[in-house]
């Protein structure tokens, strides 16, 4: 297809650029669509953030109230004035999402790598092997998981919760997802240059697989940021402890503690993940480069 | 409780059996076992297993802050586990820790898991070293013989000393009992009283509507309805199944109808009854004494407690936490004195100032400090003049759950009240069965 | 010297190595031991009996199975589709011609609600169900309707949970399409439209095609968590009311935490496995017609 197409690129890229005109009705439609689904998405996040200012009472005031009927920023830094060491569940939350990430980008990636673009005997069935592991429910396997970590002493450590997520079945799924979509035009001519394995994945194949990269490195982070479920049976002290955790001890003993402090605490847990997310999504749509695809 | 006897009688009639096994198990001679606390430079290590939030943890480690003072080489783990998996999943975590050989010497958990503990066998019994340990004896006479009772083992021993607190009882809206005439409610009110206060309460419609109360939708917060009714979700002594029992019918019924025929208390499923509460859109719901935190914290004052309304009786409902000491603590007359510790007067009254729960002991539940807010703050150490604890047989988990799924069925008009009890009775007979097949084999 | 052949499976064996060693450890070995338990009456302290096939039979006159089955597959059913359909739309709309800075806006607008762990998001739509006293039924009481049971009506409890799931969701599908839709070389549109095409056979001979991967990669994903479904409900209606809402997923849950029947979970669950074993290998199956890579 691509060799078919080739020649009126340059022509076709000439004549939309100088068809710059007024909206259609379909932009119009889309920036309806989009900005109506934007305000629906985002509202609930509004009354979030107002929540986390005002005092409970207020939330249930009619008609809603959206916007902050009182500004309490103090409700802030209520977290890190508390006697849970919230700062430290941060670095701690920091840590294990940051490692967690670094290591599935290198694991899913290779793995990814291997099941779209080499051909090895058995690739697809063990493909599906791995694929069918996602079926199994974690809720199921803990147990198990438990026993083996407290046998390698490990119950009470971060390991307990970077190790099993060094890898992961979705993430090789997804990545090899973006290799395939890449043309194999690319890989034949690295190969004619003489390039091995090792140097079309890497020169070849990462480059052009930022938007999968970011993607997985988003939803990877962010739910290792946010995992309760492990953390709460792994992490037994508070210097170990992660942020869920720690906002769990901040909705107190039968949820004793100030709403409205714990919905700012959610509002600081959302930063780093909002920050990572911002950079990353450069990377989604940049990155792929239109003479990269040609080449 | 027909079969239970109390701590203290237990005491007196029995004792000496259990001592033995337990002097043995440490190869210790009875006497020093128990009556001898460690010397103060001992060098050594606990860990323990707590429960609740921020505000406890403040607390503890107070508390521990001043056992070190005593002890200072001996370093102490406060481990906080945060409940919100309910007690099944926090019990569970328990037992794996266990399981898995970490250091545990003492728990705290609270009633609704302790029974499904004390079955695991992992709990050391504590008789013996109440009946030596004066400064424990003393936190028994100054706290009050119901609470001791629903942590009792249903084997005859103890297993737990008990610390805070929570019952259940009616929170109202001073204000809005004013505006509407009603003034104190008082506490020896009826049901039918409740009701007729409840519908003058409520009032208005669509974006006015103000509700005279909010059904307390969770296990413990419905038993009031029972207790007082002079019945309960299980028999006695928690064996089995008192689904049938006609006035529980009654009570559900008359739950049923708050909403569904008075309308005085909005739909029951995922109600935010403090958010209602204190944003003065219902007059009155029901909580212990953990809500004053936020009382306090949100500066709402006009708030006053009064007993549940009574129907045969005037009998509520509480839950206690309770500190133990497993089988597989290495110092355990050092995790006594840990415990003595937690136990204090000094920890009891330090509890007061956060308004979570309700101290243990007389003393400080009765102190001014305790009754200065709200007016009737006296109420909830008297209810324990008339209270049963919370059923809490070894399947907690799953003994609440059928009943409350049924209930939910109920309420939602999925089923009618005699037709959700009458199912409900025949999944919790068959619950009730396999545990006692549990326990005896 | 290897030939190129041998050379090039030795890379993909090496390259998947990685993975398949943390998926020997944590995820095959766990498994495996939850297929063993599945045959024991099962408890963590005490002594665990060989049962035979006993937590299998029981599985047959499980009412509550059933139910919870049912549940799981009306809410898959639903889920999938919302999520993927609206995800498909929004990222279309996006990758029309736009400022950056406006498609930035709206794409980490609908990206936000998965920041957000599930927990903390039903706490905001609480307020927003309730029934009496909701931001929701308030304003359709405004516009004239009648209020909406949300949380206290079966169906209407199912309909809240997977708004909510596709709120917070569609997000993901949306960004994987936006992706998927960026690696289409913009020449081929140029080139079908100097050919006379309109926007709908752009959409249908272009986009679609050659999205297919990522499509394919979204309902697969989706339908796995889907059937998998805990975090949306348990804290939303917590399977209520009654069992109307509760997945199987949740199922498992209260049957291992809350009534320590470990055995009967780990059997639960392999019909679980099989089921979406199933489900899937049929996905891929016809994945074949239809999905188109490169």
């Amino acid at each position: 297809m691509i060799a078919q197409t080739k020649a009126p690129f340059a022509a076709g890229r000439q004549l939309i650029r100088q068809s710059r005109k007024p909206l259609k009705w379909q932009d119009i439609l889309s920036y309806a669509v989009l900005t109506l689904a934007a305000l629906l998405v985002l509202m609930p996040l509004l009354w979030m953030f107002s929540t986390s200012l005002r005092p409970l009472a207020d939330s249930y005031r009619l008609p809603p109230q959206w916007l902050p009927t009182d500004w309490r920023w103090e409700n802030y830094l209520a977290p890190f004035e508390s006697n849970v060491p919230f700062e430290l569940f941060f670095l701690n939350s920091l840590k294990i999402s940051a490692l967690t990430t670094l290591g599935q980008l290198i694991t899913c990636s290779m793995a990814g790598y291997a099941f779209a673009r080499l051909r090895f005997p058995g690739r697809d069935i063990l493909f599906m092997f791995l694929l069918a592991s996602l079926m199994v429910p974690g809720q199921v396997t803990i147990i198990p998981i438990y026993l083996m970590m407290a046998e390698l002493k490990l119950v009470n450590t971060h390991a307990s919760l970077i190790l099993p997520g060094l890898i992961s079945i979705f993430g090789v799924f997804l990545m090899r997802q973006f290799f395939k979509q890449m043309p194999q035009e690319l890989f034949d001519a690295a190969r004619v240059d003489g390039a091995g394995h090792v140097r079309s994945f890497l020169q070849i194949a990462l480059p052009l697989a930022g938007p999968g990269l970011a993607t997985l490195g988003i939803i990877t982070f962010n739910a290792t940021w946010n995992g309760y479920f492990a953390a709460l049976i792994f992490l037994t002290s508070w210097e170990k402890m992660t942020l869920p955790q720690g906002i769990a001890l901040l909705t107190g003993y039968m949820n004793s503690g100030n709403p409205s402090v714990v919905m700012a605490a959610v509002g600081l847990a959302i930063l780093p993940v909002l920050i990572v997310f911002l950079i990353a999504q450069r990377w989604i749509i940049e990155a792929l480069t239109r003479s990269g695809l040609k080449g | 409780m027909t079969k239970r006897i109390s701590r203290r009688d237990f005491l007196r009639y029995t004792g000496m059996g259990s001592a033995a096994a337990f002097a043995s198990a440490y190869g210790m001679p009875l006497g020093t076992a128990l009556a001898q606390a460690p010397p103060t430079d001992i060098t050594d290590h606990l860990v323990v297993y707590n429960f609740g939030g921020a505000q406890h943890q403040e607390v503890f480690a107070n508390a521990i802050a001043r056992f070190n003072e005593v002890y200072p080489n001996v370093t102490v783990e406060d481990l906080y586990i945060p409940s919100t998996e309910g007690w099944g999943g926090f019990t569970t975590n328990i037992l794996l820790r266990i399981r898995s050989g970490l250091q545990t010497d003492v728990i705290a958990i609270a009633i609704e898991g302790a029974h499904e503990l004390i079955a695991s066998g992992a709990l050391l019994p504590l008789d013996d070293a109440i009946a030596a340990e004066e400064a424990l004896q003393e936190v028994e006479a100054d706290s009050h013989p119901a609470l001791a009772d629903g942590l009792a083992g249903r084997d005859g021993n103890t297993y737990f000393i008990t610390r805070e607190w929570n019952n259940m009882i009616i929170h109202y809206n001073t204000d809005m009992f004013d505006a509407a005439g009603l003034g104190t409610p008082s506490p020896m009110w009826t049901w039918d009283d409740f009701l007729e206060a409840a519908l003058t309460l409520t009032t208005g419609e669509g974006a006015d509507k103000v509700f005279g109360y909010v059904i307390p939708f969770f296990f413990f917060g419905l038993q009031p309805w029972f207790h007082t009714n002079g019945t309960g979700v299980l028999n006695e002594d928690w064996t089995q199944s008192n689904l049938d029992d006609p006035k529980m019918l009654e009570s559900v019924k008359f739950i049923h109808s708050l909403v569904h025929e008075h309308g005085v208390s909005p739909s029951v499923e995922g109600v935010d009854m403090l958010g209602l509460f204190t944003s003065e859109r219902a007059a009155m719901t029901a909580f212990g004494r953990w809500t004053f935190a936020n009382y306090i914290a949100n500066d709402f004052r006009q708030v006053d407690i009064v007993p549940w309304p009574r129907k045969e009786t005037g009998t509520t409902v509480f839950g206690s936490g309770g500190w133990a000491i497993t089988k597989s603590a290495q110092n355990v007359p050092l995790a006594l004195e840990l415990i003595k510790e937690f136990s204090s007067i000094e920890t009891d009254v330090d509890s007061i100032r956060f308004g979570t729960f309700i101290p243990s002991r007389r003393s400080s539940a009765l102190s001014e400090q305790f009754l200065s807010f709200p007016d009737h703050a006296h109420y909830f150490w008297e209810s324990l003049d008339d209270i049963k604890p919370v059923p809490s047989p070894a399947n907690f988990a799953e003994m609440a759950e059928i009943f409350m799924r049924h209930m939910g069925d109920i309420m939602a008009n999925i089923a009618t009240p005699e037709q959700g009890l009458e199912a409900a009775h025949i999944e919790l007979t068959a619950a009730m069965d396999r545990l006692a097949e549990r326990m005896s084999s | 010297m290897l030939s190129p052949k041998r050379s090039e499976a030795l890379a993909g064996y090496l390259f998947i190595l990685p993975t398949f060693i943390g998926f020997a450890i944590f995820i095959l070995y766990p498994l495996v031991e939850s297929l063993r338990i599945s045959f024991y009456e099962y408890s963590i302290l005490g002594d665990s009996y060989f049962v035979e096939l006993d937590n299998y039979t029981r599985l047959i006159n499980d009412s509550r199975l059933r139910k919870t089955y049912s549940n799981t597959i009306v809410f898959t059913g639903f889920a999938v589709f919302f999520n993927a359909g609206i995800g498909l739309l929004l990222a279309v709309f996006l990758n029309r011609r736009m400022p950056i800075l406006m498609r930035n806006f709206y794409r980490s607008a609908f990206f936000f609600p998965i920041l957000i762990a599930h927990t903390y998001i039903a706490v905001i739509w609480q307020y927003l169900y309730q029934q009496d006293t909701g931001v929701i039924n308030y304003y359709l009481v405004a516009l004239g309707f009648d209020p909406i049971p949300w949380l206290s009506h079966p169906a209407w409890a199912m309909a809240a949970i997977i708004i909510m799931d596709v709120w917070k969701n569609t997000g993901f599908a949306m960004l994987v399409f936006l992706a998927g839709l960026q690696s289409i070389p913009h020449e081929y549109y140029e080139a079908a439209q100097l050919d006379g095409a309109n926007e709908r056979q752009l959409f249908t001979r272009i986009t679609i095609p050659l999205l297919s991967p990522s499509i394919f990669f979204i309902l697969v994903i989706f339908m796995i968590g889907a059937l998998q479904v805990f975090d949306s409900i348990i804290v939303l209606t917590d399977g209520g009311p009654g069992d109307a809402t509760r997945s199987v997923v949740m199922y498992i849950y209260q049957l291992a935490f809350q009534r320590l029947d470990f055995g009967y979970a780990a059997a639960v669950s392999w019909t679980l496995f099989l089921v979406i074993m199933a489900v899937t290998l049929f996905q891929f199956l016809v994945s074949r017609r239809w999905v188109h890579y490169e």
